[in-house]
């Protein structure tokens, strides 16, 4: 009967520790957890434990650059040389050739260090068209076709100013057919002012006069990207309506340019779409090169004559065939990893942090520092709390009160002074600054001189009738008989020391005196933090307190039993 | 006789070699900055380029952390007297550096006018006191609008340009659902600079051009009260913090910010194919973009030779070479009035999707985040804290305001007082 | 001589921390001292000796919309009626109605002229200096009256509990002038004075809670048979790490809209709280994150005195038949008390001397607004390095330092009685 009620006591005990538990490493399991997301992820909601960096294949989201403009390489993306060479020479960079096309892999590298593109691995890439299918490509194409259709489409008449005015700007590329396209689609869908862009081209027809047709258009404001043709088809047939019903006459001529316009499109769409007869018969696999921009061709259609990649874009050239006949295709990236390439994701913020600062400097000067600290600090602070406990001279008293009131002083105040005379003795910069002002701590000599304090007097007295010296009873049987305390009080110290951030930036001025608390400031920026990054450096600031405190842990608590406050 | 000379030439030799090493050393140049990140390593690397071209000169760049730490650091320096070469300064707060006369006037430099004078006037004002320039910009930036762009795709709205436009947007894009607001047409944070961007936009200015203390003016008022009235209409959102991803996840669909949290806020949405696009701040009266960031400073605490080398460096830094690398990797404004010309930026304009040639829109009529005055801060404070009070709606924006005057005035006779 | 010997041993011993201390403590300290009775932001660029006016400047008043003197008759009537409710409340329930009678002048006659005298006082008789007098000669007849009252000195928690009750009752009578009201009304144009009262609603929150958990997790973590050690470790975490990326993770956890706090309360149904932008809660949120970081430290602590009790105590008291509760309460508890006394000043030091936690939760910037986080240290800090006034800061550190060496002492005094402390 009792047992059981006892059970169910224990059963309320541990209850109550989980919570407790939770409470207190939850974040820093989160925090772990986090140190090893993605950019993208980190923020993503609702809160998700996993990561894609764990796994052997991802997707990633990507755009073909529709644009000749986009298709020279980016300057964000060129070293500083690169640009200071192009600019002597007062050149822009270098255009991609017509055959090459450019996707601009969204989840790329971002200006936050790595993104979600890890630069290893195969990617899968796949050309697709509006059906869905493999994209397709013209193996045979014929100029006479195409001076049939430019003649075609320069008949129709009469033509919006917008319309008549890039037709016109067109003609100047009658020679070159790739050219003709690409400008074509530049000025009809994907250019910086498109004449199809959905705000511009409906506003404009909304603002025809005396017609009845609003209502039905208004909707096609609404959406993503410019018109696409199966919009612009319906859009024709309404206005084709309106254009019956309508009266007035200035009116129909209005409503018909846009008719006008539209078939024009259409005419052009149908001719570039009918040219395209050949299909790729699989994606294009591209696997990386380690330190080089060059891009390995694993497995891909014999058109693919290279890749190569810069920034966040991935350019691919082709054999006898030109990327103007992929303007209406869309892209999918899919990447797939080996084991090796899974860990190195996995690790990859680690990584990043360790390399984005001196890690390794900070990480031995914290060491060194904090065990320094650590040392002098026991050495100083035992003779203190010794003399406090068991020698007697004037004033012994007020003076430990004395050292006791300094916890009470906030220290960001005292700074400037400090400052004032560690430089007045030329330690700035160096580690007598991080070391020597910490070397005696209030609180320890507090603790100390409790343990000292329940060692009977006897003992002291009659160690000193065998002739032993103060000096000689302290470290040969106070100190042993207190060792739970002073670990406690090393532990104490070194904590302090390894988190101390203002004090370390302030008496510091390189960075192989700087440690890691500074180190984890270089992730928080102006407008945020690089939270997988911090999370994980300061995961890796953590490991050694934490290793310390489970090998010590024991003395830890019987510490401050020991110290007898009682 | 001849001993001696043997003895007195053989000195001067051993001299003139003891001397030869100590005469090749480069001059050191010490710089404190406090740029993190991304932000450091392109600082870096420009650094050791200027080192790489001058062999005779050696700049080293001390990291002080992205906060107020870089400011802690300075003072307790000028207390001890060892103030490095140069250093990055907030304008309104190196004013009291300025007038403990440790900052180097720049006028003093050869080609000084020539680098002033390819700089953005605006970006001037804040690095001038007493009709002397002090300070010369480097990271500004500039306060813009961030929206995403398919979500007024999908509502079939252009980019707003006048404040009316944008309520009226803020109001389109507010979307609630079962009582919840799950979208907020715009989010701004209750900062100092954040109203006064916006202030800045109805015409307003905290000092009129005869001296006078003018926080509530009525254009002010008109400001605080276009914000407010957002807030009570539940179509903004306002709160002190960062907007960690507010705008990328589109649980508000513009937001105001400066130029250069632009790179950070795209790392966000890497992945997503909707894109995020900065345009110039909307305006009433007079379009008047507020910029902020910090100036570089040099200080005459330092040898002749070393100021004379920092001189060297920043006028590398602010060259327009230098100034288009330092724009295109960290999205700060290229305070050199030529990078706008130059074909490489025209063409990282180009092939931006993020409108990033928003943060060159109206620079010359730009103005700083807050007035060179050393007792400013307060008057900041206060104006915060009114922001803040008329936002929770604690007090009317009038009320506000008013309360924000009579501490600036208090704050300023103290000043002249003392 | 030998003594002479003795005591020169006792200070070598003293000499390498005392050097220390006095360096890079008592010699700043002295300085900042000297500093605050300097004005060093002046339009000239030099120090300027001002005297006691830093001190003066930052309990500065401003405007007030009433005088102080008004203000405080109105606290004290409030508060001697609150008192004379309170003796008469007690007295009754002591005598159980048995000695009314016998009492009937002070336990009735007074209070009920209380009751009919404080509307009055309150509203239209204010300011008036009679009725100050009168209200004075009330609080001293019934506190002669009620000496003898011994349910009174047993329990003077309840009785203040009581007092304060009454004096909110009484506070909503008549005009709503008050100390306090007074305070509020300073403090908003006064950010020093704002600042000592946030600081002050911290520590009465923090401190008690930290307590609290941390002497559950102490007694866990003694009672628990099995993974000591992994609880141990567990509590203790949150001090060993970093508090600058601790407290951006807590940002992150705090968030109104993505934050797990808020993910985890939408599973009850509860509407998402505010933590971050809300001035009511700035302390609370704050002293959350406090107190995560230091339960497991201080449960330690405790963990050590709960140790520390001989077991001898808790098995006579088994025999006895006492259930769990009563052993808490009359063996852990008492024997505690030392452990308890302990961890109460350091952590109320600690609370005190506030400062990073709002510093990066805040982003650098006092609480979310009407500077609802503006502590102490953050105005020392914010004035000392942003404003650079720097005799201004020394002056607050100053009454800081005052501040928590008042409250230690007054610890020290009314514990002294209970605590068997040899310091």
């Amino acid at each position: 009967m009792k047992k059981q009620k006892k059970k169910i006591i224990y059963f309320f005990y541990y209850v109550a520790a989980v919570i407790l538990a939770i409470f207190a490493i939850g974040p820093l399991v989160w925090m772990v957890d986090t140190s090893f997301k993605t950019n993208s992820e980190v923020l993503s909601y609702p809160p998700s434990w996993g990561t894609i960096n764990a796994l052997p294949s991802r997707s990633l989201t990507a755009d073909i650059i529709k644009t000749r403009a986009g298709q020279s390489s980016n300057p964000s993306a060129l070293s500083l040389e690169a640009l200071l060479g192009s600019l002597s020479t007062a050149q822009t960079t270098t255009l991609a050739s017509p055959d090459t096309i450019a996707i601009h892999v969204l989840g790329a590298s971002g200006y936050r260090g790595t993104g979600t593109m890890p630069r290893r691995g195969i990617l899968i890439i796949s050309l697709i068209n509006n059906e869905g299918d493999l994209a397709s490509y013209p193996t045979k194409f014929s100029t006479s076709d195409f001076n049939k259709v430019v003649n075609q489409i320069s008949s129709i008449s009469p033509l919006s100013t917008d319309v008549e005015q890039s037709i016109s700007n067109l003609s100047q590329y009658i020679s070159d057919p790739q050219e003709y396209i690409l400008n074509f689609y530049d000025a009809f869908l994907y250019g910086p002012n498109p004449i199809f862009s959905r705000i511009n081209f409906i506003s404009n027809l909304l603002n025809v006069n005396g017609s009845s047709f609003q209502d039905q258009l208004a909707i096609f404001k609404k959406g993503i990207g410019p018109l696409t043709g199966i919009e612009l088809k319906e859009i024709s047939k309404i206005l084709e309506n309106a254009l019956n019903l309508t009266t007035n006459s200035n009116a129909k001529t209005e409503i018909s340019k846009y008719i006008n316009d539209i078939k024009l499109y259409l005419d052009f769409d149908q001719f570039y779409e009918a040219q395209k007869q050949t299909k790729f018969d699989q994606p294009i696999e591209l696997a990386f090169i380690l330190k080089s921009n060059q891009l390995k061709i694993v497995k891909a259609p014999s058109v693919v004559e290279s890749a190569y990649t810069s920034g966040d874009q991935i350019y691919i050239t082709f054999k006898n065939t030109s990327f103007v006949w992929f303007l209406n295709d869309s892209v999918s990236v899919k990447a797939n990893y080996n084991f090796w390439e899974v860990l190195a994701n996995f690790f990859d913020n680690y990584v990043s942090a360790w390399n984005s600062a001196p890690f390794g400097i900070y990480y031995f000067n914290s060491i060194f520092v904090a065990v320094a600290t650590t040392v002098l600090n026991i050495i100083f602070d035992v003779m203190m709390a010794f003399a406090f406990s068991k020698l007697t001279f004037p004033g012994r008293d007020k003076i430990f009160i004395a050292i006791i009131a300094t916890m009470m002083i906030p220290y960001q105040v005292l700074l400037v002074a400090d400052y004032l005379i560690i430089h007045s003795f030329g330690w700035i910069n160096s580690y007598y600054a991080l070391i020597i002002p910490w070397s005696a701590t209030a609180f320890v000599i507090f603790l100390m001189r409790q343990s000292f304090n329940s060692i009977p007097n006897d003992l002291y007295d009659a160690a000193k009738i065998d002739g032993a010296s103060s000096w000689r009873f302290l470290w040969t049987i106070a100190v042993p008989l207190s060792m739970p305390v002073i670990i406690t009080g090393a532990l104490l110290t070194f904590l302090g020391s390894w988190n101390s951030f203002l004090w370390v930036l302030i008496m510091t001025d390189t960075a192989n005196m700087r440690t890691l608390p500074v180190g984890l400031q270089n992730f928080i920026i102006n407008s945020g933090a690089i939270f997988n990054q911090l999370m994980a450096a300061a995961t890796f600031t953590m490991i050694p307190v934490v290793i310390a405190f489970l090998f010590f842990q024991k003395y830890f608590v019987s510490g401050f039993f020991r110290s007898g406050i009682k | 006789m001849k001993n001696k000379l043997i003895v007195l030439i053989s000195v001067a030799l051993m001299m003139i070699f003891l001397a030869l090493p100590v005469l090749a050393q480069p001059v050191v140049v010490t710089f404190w900055e406090g740029m993190g990140a991304k932000l450091g390593t392109t600082l870096q690397t420009i650094t050791d380029l200027f080192n790489k071209q001058n062999p005779d000169i050696q700049v080293n760049l001390v990291y002080l952390g992205s906060g107020n730490e870089v400011d802690s650091k300075l003072l307790t320096a000028l207390a001890a007297n060892t103030l490095p070469t140069m250093a990055q300064v907030k304008g309104p707060w190196a004013s009291m550096l300025v007038s403990k006369e440790v900052v180097a006037p720049l006028y003093k430099f050869s080609n000084f006018t020539e680098v002033a004078s390819s700089i953005y006037p605006p970006l001037l004002v804040s690095g001038t006191f007493n009709g002397n320039i002090y300070t010369l910009p480097f990271n500004r930036d500039i306060f813009d609008l961030f929206l995403r762009p398919q979500i007024f795709e999908q509502a079939g709205l252009p980019y707003p340009k006048t404040m009316d436009e944008m309520a009226q947007d803020a109001k389109l894009l507010t979307v609630v659902q079962n009582g919840k607001t799950v979208r907020y047409g715009l989010g701004f944070r209750t900062t100092y600079r954040q109203f006064t961007a916006v202030a800045y936009q109805f015409g307003g200015s905290y000092i009129s051009p005869d001296g006078k203390i003018t926080i509530n003016s009525p254009q002010n008022v008109a400001a605080l009260t276009y914000l407010v009235n957002l807030v009570k209409a539940g179509y903004a959102y306002g709160k002190f913090g960062y907007f960690d991803n507010e705008l990328t996840t589109s649980s508000v669909a513009m937001l105001l910010g400066g130029s250069a949290e632009l790179t950070y806020d795209l790392s966000d949405i890497a992945g997503q194919s909707d894109g995020l696009v900065m345009v110039p701040i909307p305006s009433d009266v007079t379009f008047k973009p507020m910029l902020h960031g910090q100036n570089i400073a040099i200080f005459n605490t330092a040898t002749e030779a070393q100021q004379q080398a920092a001189w060297k460096y920043l006028q590398f830094l602010l060259s327009p070479a230098i100034q288009l690398y330092w724009a295109v990797q960290t999205g700060y404004i290229p305070v050199n009035k030529q990078v706008a010309n130059l074909p490489d930026w025209k063409n990282f304009v180009a092939q931006n999707q993020n409108g990033v040639g928003a943060i060159m829109v109206g620079l010359d009529q730009s103005a700083d985040y807050a007035p060179n005055l050393p007792w400013w801060t307060n008057a900041r404070e206060a104006i915060r804290t009114a922001f803040e009070n008329a936002i929770h709606l604690t007090m009317t924006p009038q009320e506000a305001l008013d309360w924000a005057q009579q501490q600036a005035e208090q704050a300023y006779a103290s000043y002249n007082a003392k | 001589m030998n003594k002479k010997r003795n005591y020169i041993i006792g200070y070598l011993y003293l000499i390498p921390a005392l050097v220390i201390f006095i360096l890079f403590t008592y010699w700043p300290a002295i300085y900042s001292f000297y500093l605050s009775f300097f004005n060093t932001t002046t339009s000239t660029g030099h120090a300027i000796f001002v005297g006691l006016s830093n001190y003066a400047y930052l309990f500065r008043t401003g405007q007030l919309p009433y005088a102080f003197l008004t203000a405080f008759e109105y606290s004290l009537v409030r508060f001697i009626f609150a008192f004379v409710i309170s003796i008469a409340l007690f007295a009754w329930v002591e005598s159980r109605g048995k000695y009314l009678l016998k009492n009937a002048i002070p336990l009735i006659i007074i209070p009920v002229l209380a009751i009919s005298l404080v509307y009055p006082a309150l509203s239209f008789w204010g300011g008036n200096t009679y009725m100050i007098f009168l209200w004075v000669l009330f609080g001293i007849l019934s506190f002669y009256f009620a000496k003898n009252i011994a349910f009174l000195k047993l329990h003077m928690t309840l009785f203040l509990l009581s007092i304060l009750g009454f004096y909110i009752v009484a506070f909503y009578i008549g005009n709503r002038m008050d100390l306090y009201t007074l305070f509020f009304d300073i403090a908003q144009n006064n950010s020093f004075v704002m600042s000592i009262w946030n600081t002050f609603y911290f520590v009465i929150i923090d401190v008690p809670l930290t307590i609290g958990i941390s002497l559950a997790a102490g007694l866990l973590m003694k009672n628990l048979p099995f993974f000591k050690a992994f609880f141990r470790t567990a509590f203790f975490a949150p001090y060993v790490a970093s508090i600058v990326a601790v407290s951006l993770l807590w940002l992150w956890l705090f968030n109104y809209h993505y934050g797990i706090f808020n993910f985890m309360l939408s599973w009850f149904g509860i509407p998402p709280i505010n933590w971050l932008n809300s001035a009511a809660l700035t302390m609370p949120t704050v002293a959350i994150l406090s107190i995560w970081e230091y339960f497991g430290y201080y449960g330690l602590i405790f963990l050590s005195g709960l140790q520390n009790i001989d077991q001898e105590y808790y098995e006579a008291a088994e025999i006895e038949g006492a259930n769990s509760f009563q052993r808490f309460v009359y063996i852990t508890w008492p024997l505690l008390s030392p452990i308890t006394f302990f961890v109460m000043v350091v952590s109320l030091i600690n609370a005190f001397q506030v400062f990073t936690q709002v510093y990066v939760l805040y982003n650098q910037m006092p609480g979310p607004y009407a500077n609802s986080g503006l502590t102490m240290v953050f105005y020392i800090y914010n004035t000392f390095y942003n404003e650079q006034q720097m005799g201004l800061a020394s002056a607050a550190a100053y009454i800081l330092l005052g501040i928590i060496m008042v409250l230690t002492l007054i610890q020290f005094r009314t514990t002294e009685k209970r605590v068997e402390y040899n310091i």
